[in-house]
């Protein structure tokens, strides 16, 4: 098996939260809903998130091409984050190869939204179209897999509807986290399955110290969080499962990140208020040694080691 | 509020949104069509072009202190159709009256509709947990809403299940717009629907491309179909929309060009351009005095 000799790449295809959105005023930052992918150097191609971005995908140089393997790592099943699956051209090649890892929803397992995805009546298609060899690995949070058995992949629940993932990624040297989505966390605001539950089993205040520490740890060691900024500490909406540019930096701060890539960004911001959100942080990043930028649709980050 | 009629291209694309560079011309949004005369609305499909248009009807409704009330009129339930409806604003403000208007069964409409807002697929959980005031307009009887005559027609789709259903809208002036996702249908088909449709002043008709290149294009329009059937209607304007999403502004302005070229018909064919809006209080006015 080829060895993995360069360090990891992410690539950004879809950098928007909610809906893709089109609009003169924000091409520069892109108007595609969420995708990355993890450029490892082996002969697969692992994304995360299946948005509008999967299907405008631009090639670099280190896209792996010719392979017809597919990881993807499903954060959750929002529109936003899977829309693009049911025109992923892979799907529809009998020699690709489509491997899925998510956690299951509020109303069932991933396979069965899947296939709800494929109803008569929503695409002009039949489901009989689809050809490629399609598995489905359940991610239970907090348990970690190898992806293709060299990857590695560690999930945390965020503080979002129903089980939303976080993962970190880590092969050889080098390791990033992308938090996606994720809001504010205190007692009024518990948002994920099972967390009001564990939270009055343990207590608020119990449940609150476990959960931070296990972002902490789970943050520890990578060398470049990509985070939703969805909201700005003005307009955010602590129950719509979003964060701020300030709240990321917490956590960069709480698990020693030295790099932040902010993600996710609303519809309604057109290029200069993706912008602002550098400049309004940049203080306080600059305070912390944190090195802040936006994702834009199609550029392509190195991970150095932490 | 201004009572011009006007037609508002916000969503051009089939299939799944497409926000690129090389589309600023004709647009990146899926499905959505708007006419508006004063405060009355009618939007034709769901797809994300109709997301900006909410934030706007929020405004401009605020302006003028009242609820935003509009319709909304579904040629079918493919997703592009209707992923944009749970992020319309109005539907998140009590106050708003949306009206749903399909030809499918009142508990089936409603099936469709809580589908694309369900729990596991959105922050949303089903078509009742909305604010706003939704009703299902279902069945294939006219109505006047204001001062236009609501009817529609069907069809068999060779892509759903269901069929898919033709808008007809009539301007108590005699002024007629036709909203169609017709797809490719056999001849008598196409006879029957153009001969209810014949004389129609503006006919809005989905064509994905030139020609039919894939399985996600089957069953659809081409220009050239779409251009053919005006012409049996007898449509006095054509406007194209619900593009492939792959093809760029160049392809478009090529498809553009060569409908031109095309041997003149007593129609006028055009390529919708997201955000344009199109005033027809001019050719009303010109066709009454004629």
């Amino acid at each position: 098996m080829k060895r993995n000799p360069a360090p990891l790449r992410i690539q950004f295809h879809g950098v928007r939260g909610s809906r893709p959105t089109h609009h003169v005023g924000l091409l520069q930052t892109g108007g595609n809903s969420t995708c990355i992918e993890i450029k490892t150097g082996f002969d697969f191609q692992l994304f995360i998130d299946c948005g509008s971005g999967l299907l405008h995908r631009k090639s670099t140089p280190q896209t792996q091409a010719g392979s017809k393997r597919y990881h993807i790592l499903i954060t959750h099943t929002h529109w936003d984050h899977i829309l693009g699956i049911p025109f992923f051209a892979p799907l529809f090649d009998p020699e690709a190869t489509i491997t899925f890892y998510a956690s299951n929803g509020s109303n069932g397992t991933f396979p069965e939204l899947f296939k709800r995805l494929f109803t008569p009546g929503h695409l002009p298609y039949p489901a009989k179209a689809l050809q490629a060899k399609i598995q489905f690995v359940t991610i239970v949070p907090d348990v970690p897999f190898l992806v293709d058995g060299h990857v590695r992949v560690d999930s945390i629940q965020t503080n979002h509807t129903a089980v939303t993932l976080g993962f970190k990624i880590t092969c050889g040297s080098s390791s990033v986290a992308v938090v996606t989505d994720t809001a504010p966390l205190y007692p009024d605001n518990l948002l994920g399955d099972g967390m009001l539950e564990r939270a009055e089993v343990i207590g608020t205040n119990a449940f609150l110290t476990e959960y931070q520490n296990k972002m902490k740890e789970f943050l520890s060691g990578i060398s470049t969080l990509v985070c939703d900024t969805h909201f700005n500490n003005q307009n955010i909406k602590p129950d719509w499962g979003h964060s701020t540019p300030d709240l990321a930096i917490d956590l960069c701060i709480a698990g020693g990140v030295p790099r932040l890539l902010m993600f996710h960004h609303a519809p309604e911001d057109l290029d200069k208020q993706v912008q602002e959100k550098v400049r309004a942080i940049a203080t306080r990043a600059s305070q912390a040694g944190v090195l802040v930028d936006n994702a834009r649709e199609g550029d392509e980050w190195i991970l150095k080691s932490a | 509020m201004d009572s011009k009629i006007r037609l508002r291209f916000l969503g051009t694309r089939s299939l799944y949104s497409s926000p690129l560079n090389s589309h600023q011309e004709f647009g990146g949004n899926t499905n959505c069509v708007v006419l508006e005369e004063g405060d009355q609305v009618f939007i034709w499909n769901a797809g994300f072009g109709i997301n900006s248009y909410g934030d706007e009807l929020i405004q401009q409704y605020k302006s003028h202190k009242q609820p935003v009330t509009c319709h909304l009129l579904f040629s079918d339930f493919s997703w592009d159709n209707i992923m944009g409806f749970p992020f319309f604003t109005p539907m998140h403000f009590k106050s708003s009256q949306i009206y749903l208007h399909t030809t499918l069964l009142e508990s089936e409409s409603r099936q469709w509709l809580s589908g694309v807002c369900q729990k596991d697929f959105s922050p949303f959980n089903g078509l009742s947990g909305f604010p706003a005031q939704i009703s299902v307009d279902s069945g294939r009887h006219s109505r006047t809403l204001g001062s236009w005559l609501m009817e529609c027609l069907t069809a068999p789709s060779r892509i759903s299940p269901y069929p898919t259903t033709i808008w007809v809208l009539t301007h108590k002036s005699g002024f007629r717009v036709a909203f169609s996702a017709l797809g490719q249908t056999s001849m008598s088909e196409y006879e029957a629907l153009s001969s209810a449709l014949q004389g129609v002043d503006v006919l809005i008709q989905s064509a994905i491309s030139t020609t039919i290149t894939d399985h996600t294009m089957e069953g659809r329009m081409t220009f050239a179909d779409a251009v053919s059937f005006a012409h049996l209607c007898q449509a006095s304007q054509l406007y194209l929309t619900g593009f492939h999403p792959q093809l760029d502004d160049f392809s478009l302005q090529n498809a553009e060009r060569a409908l031109n070229q095309q041997a003149p018909t007593a129609t006028q064919s055009k390529l919708a351009k997201e955000s344009t809006i199109v005033d027809l209080s001019s050719y009303i006015r010109t066709k009454k005095a004629g």
